[in-house]
């Protein structure tokens, strides 16, 4: 090349500083130069072709939106949600004077039942399932009703024949569906005798034991496989006797071995 | 392939590659342009060490030379779309490496500004301005240089950029005045002007190698 040897055209310090100047070594590139510059260009082609990319910065900061909104949405439906489960549902009051139903509740305007502090304050419980029937619920007529739905427990028993949840007549009876549905059904013996753990059948003129279960009122009363159960509560039962729903145990007569045993159920 | 095109083929290699030598800086460049990757080595060949040997100059450090040498290339590639032969490819890629390396200056000096180590300096070594001490060994036995070697180089590394890149251009590339007023997009009197001026700093320095 015409420019790689130049003459020094220069006189005096000039001349010796370009002289100087041109005599230092000069330095090559590496022998990977070209590869390194292909491998760069390759790498370069293929940045290239990987289309548009958002900066580092943008791509950060709408990642953490995203997280952001995500927590938010999931902050709201936690929120929503949690009330949701908290509250019971309210039955409305229907005063024309027809029952309405809502959720297990039944509203019937029917003789209030006399009843303690204590049925007062279990009423103010959640509303029970068709399963668990709760006792009748009575308040009496002439209180007032209060305003302020929310009552502490504590205060809740002191105060409960003169605070009412907004919107429930005082005067109607809430009674649970299941109880109302099964309330003055007659008990049949064998299905009585089941509740003690008895499995019994109608044989000897009484009903026999014919298994006992281990950890029941009757395995701990001492009945065994053979027992006849002639009578409970002092009346004589047979294939056929039954009881009223509202029926309490509290004697049966058993004949084992030919003798008649008399077990007091109130003591157990 | 037939065994009989084979001999054929390498002889058309080897013209080729005779050929491209042949070829003008324009003409390889157009080729490239056409997707003619040897051309472009080609062209790489030609003027590797020079940026090399100018960067390393302007820089004083030689890995970083090599490193802005190889990108020097890498952009004429992915621009060579938009060069056009008004200018010597010369001063083209010149001017490429020319703004490689004051970005990387300024880069230096930005790094040194929040360096804690700067605080402590000495004032002699503010005049080197920002070139912290290459103390890394050359990768080559011929590259050793003696101590006068050492002193010019630190006495062109202290001075400004604006007398620097003539500088080097001129007496150590040899290039034309007009080239480096192309390559420095100024006039040709402030060139010849900058020229003057930086030898007049580097007689300041080395007056003790001009006795």
């Amino acid at each position: 090349m015409e420019n790689d040897v130049h003459t020094n055209e220069y006189t005096g310090d000039d001349g010796r500083i370009v002289d100087l100047l041109a005599g230092l070594p000069r330095v090559a590139a590496p022998p990977d130069f070209d590869v390194r510059v292909r491998a760069r260009i390759a790498s370069g082609k293929a940045e290239a072709r990987s289309g548009f990319r958002l900066p580092a910065a943008v791509a950060y900061g709408v990642g953490l939106g995203v997280v952001l909104v995500a927590f938010g949405l999931f902050g709201v439906f936690w929120m929503y949600s949690g009330d949701a489960e908290g509250v019971p549902a309210v039955a409305t009051v229907d005063h024309s004077g027809q029952a309405e139903k809502t959720s297990n509740v039944v509203i019937s305007k029917e003789p209030p039942i006399p009843v303690s502090d204590d049925t007062v304050a279990a009423a103010r419980t959640p509303v029970p399932s068709a399963t668990d029937p709760s006792p009748t619920v009575e308040v009496k007529p002439d209180k007032k009703v209060a305003q302020t739905p929310e009552i502490k427990p504590d205060s809740a028993q002191r105060r409960a024949r003169t605070i009412y949840p907004k919107g429930i007549d005082p005067n109607l009876v809430i009674t649970p569906q299941a109880n109302a549905a099964e309330r003055g059904k007659p008990i049949q013996v064998k299905e009585l005798l089941s509740f003690l753990g008895v499995n019994s059948s109608f044989a000897e003129g009484g009903w026999r034991v014919d298994s006992v279960s281990a950890n029941s009122t009757a395995g701990r009363l001492g009945l065994k496989a053979g027992d006849v159960i002639t009578a409970i509560n002092d009346q004589a039962i047979n294939e056929n006797t039954s009881f009223a729903g509202s029926f309490s145990g509290k004697s049966l007569q058993i004949r084992r071995n030919g003798q008649n045993i008399h077990v007091d159920l109130a003591k157990k | 392939m037939p065994l009989d095109n084979i001999e054929s083929l390498d002889t058309e290699v080897k013209r080729t590659t005779v050929a491209d030598e042949k070829l003008s800086d324009h003409e390889l460049i157009l080729a490239a342009k056409c997707g003619d990757e040897d051309a472009f080595a080609e062209i790489v060949g030609r003027y590797r060490n020079q940026i090399t040997n100018f960067l390393y100059r302007f820089l004083n450090d030689y890995d970083e030379a090599v490193d802005l040498a190889q990108e020097t290339f890498v952009r004429v590639y992915f621009a060579i779309d938009r060069y056009h032969t008004q200018f010597a490819f010369s001063t083209y890629i010149y001017r490429i490496a020319t703004n490689l390396a004051i970005s990387e200056i300024r880069r230096r000096k930005r790094r040194k500004l929040l360096s804690l180590t700067g605080l402590f300096q000495s004032d002699e070594d503010a005049d080197v301005e920002y070139q912290p001490a290459d103390e890394r060994s050359l990768p080559d036995a011929d590259l050793i240089e003696d101590e006068q070697s050492r002193t010019i180089a630190k006495a062109i590394a202290a001075l400004p950029e604006k007398y620097r890149v003539p500088i080097l251009l001129r007496d150590i590339e040899g290039r034309s005045y007009d080239e480096i007023a192309a390559i420095m997009d100024l006039g040709l009197g402030t060139t010849k002007s900058r020229i003057s001026r930086a030898r007049g700093l580097l007689k300041e320095k080395l007056d003790h190698y001009l006795k």
